[in-house]
């Protein structure tokens, strides 16, 4: 991922009040784990798998914190009984997930085209595809807002110009 | 072999509602629940997510203390949480593990055991615990040994993990949902009792007022 686009999800992150992260690596947000991870404005906890992930994230804020889980469109997959049980309890969190396997991704990743976003409307968790780098910012601080306001999880996808 | 509910009501006596208690699914939420400790801490955490739960609240609140309630085949669905833990080593987090060596929620009743979990058979989670970097890691055979090292982890740094071997069975059986005298709370009621409770505890809030369209 190129510095520039990186840096406007991490300054996103930022601009929305994020200051607790959680991640498992995806090899598409290298640069962003490796922002996130020197900036003393976040707390962040690599975890060992996405649902794992999610828990950690739901304890932060109930500790106060402003969260975000930033996963693999994979891991967004391995993530979903934990995010059902967050939405069962009704727990904000910003999800930000580099979307493989959209058009335009050069390798094979139909799968997640398959999966991604038809998994996300049945758990009825609100998400919004980031084809711009300049939307990056606005997408993520929406996200945020509406994840405190309706107390549910809510995705940023990013893809196209955003992400490759 | 000592019960699982001695325990429980053993700890209930050394925490008060300073201490934020995190716990899973099952027995342990509806013992807990039963001595009046629901409201106050975070229950029915399913499915491998109560030490990661408590992993949480104990990074946001480090001046706090955390313990997880967690229970063997609910920790070991996601075994890589103690791994998380040992890397962050959140000084206020303690890990109680009730240990009864079966899926007893899956059990057939009638004072049978479930079938067995890892540690039913060769697993050792005081090894796995310090094998993942818990280095106050311990197994635990009695009520006594169990106040004496719970008194001990709550008073000093952590993380720490105990691994409370119980008995195969419960002293009773409960019944899934709920009913006439059930102490429960709904997950959504008890989401908002326990985060009002940390924003009582910390004086800040957390859940946003007003906004309702």
């Amino acid at each position: 991922m190129e510095i520039g686009k990186a840096q406007q999800v991490v300054q996103g992150m930022k601009e929305a009040g994020i200051n607790f992260a959680v991640g498992l690596p995806d090899s598409q947000f290298h640069e962003v784990y490796e922002m996130i991870t020197q900036d003393p404005g976040f707390q962040y906890v690599g975890v060992g798998n996405e649902g794992e992930g999610a828990a950690v994230a739901m304890g932060a804020w109930c500790g106060g914190k402003k969260t975000a889980l930033i996963i693999a469109t994979s891991g967004l997959l391995v993530a979903t009984f934990s995010l059902a049980r967050l939405h069962l309890k009704e727990i904000p969190l910003v999800l930000i997930v580099p979307y493989r396997g959209d058009l335009g991704d050069p390798r094979w990743m139909g799968i997640y085209k398959k999966y991604t976003e038809p998994m996300l409307s049945v758990m009825d968790i609100p998400y919004r595809v980031v084809n711009r780098s300049s939307e990056t910012k606005s997408a993520i601080k929406d996200c945020q807002m509406c994840t405190e306001a309706w107390l549910k999880p809510a995705a940023v996808l990013l893809t196209g110009e955003a992400l490759w | 072999m000592v019960k699982r509910i001695d325990l429980i009501k053993a700890f209930a006596s050394m925490v008060g509602e300073e201490t934020l208690v995190i716990t899973p699914i099952g027995s342990t939420t509806a013992y807990w629940e039963e001595l009046g400790k629901g409201p106050t801490s975070l229950t029915s955490v399913s499915l491998g997510m109560c030490t990661a739960t408590a992993l949480g609240v104990a990074l946001a609140l480090p001046h706090r203390k955390v313990v997880a309630l967690d229970s063997d085949g609910n920790l070991i669905l996601n075994l890589c949480s103690l791994g998380t833990v040992a890397n962050q080593k959140p000084r206020n987090l303690l890990i109680v593990v009730f240990d009864n060596g079966n899926y007893l929620s899956g059990g057939p009743g009638g004072g049978q055991p479930g079938m067995p979990t890892a540690t039913g058979g060769a697993m050792n989670l005081e090894a796995v615990a310090r094998g993942c970097g818990i280095e106050k890691s311990c197994t635990i055979r009695g009520e006594e040994e169990f106040r004496t090292t719970v008194q001990k982890y709550l008073t000093e740094d952590g993380p720490a993990f105990v691994a409370a071997k119980i008995e195969p069975v419960e002293t009773r059986e409960r019944k899934g949902g709920r009913g006439p005298g059930d102490s429960g709370q709904d997950t959504r009621e008890n989401k908002y009792s326990f985060v009002h409770h940390v924003e009582r505890l910390e004086n800040i809030t957390i859940l946003k007022k007003g906004g309702g369209g």
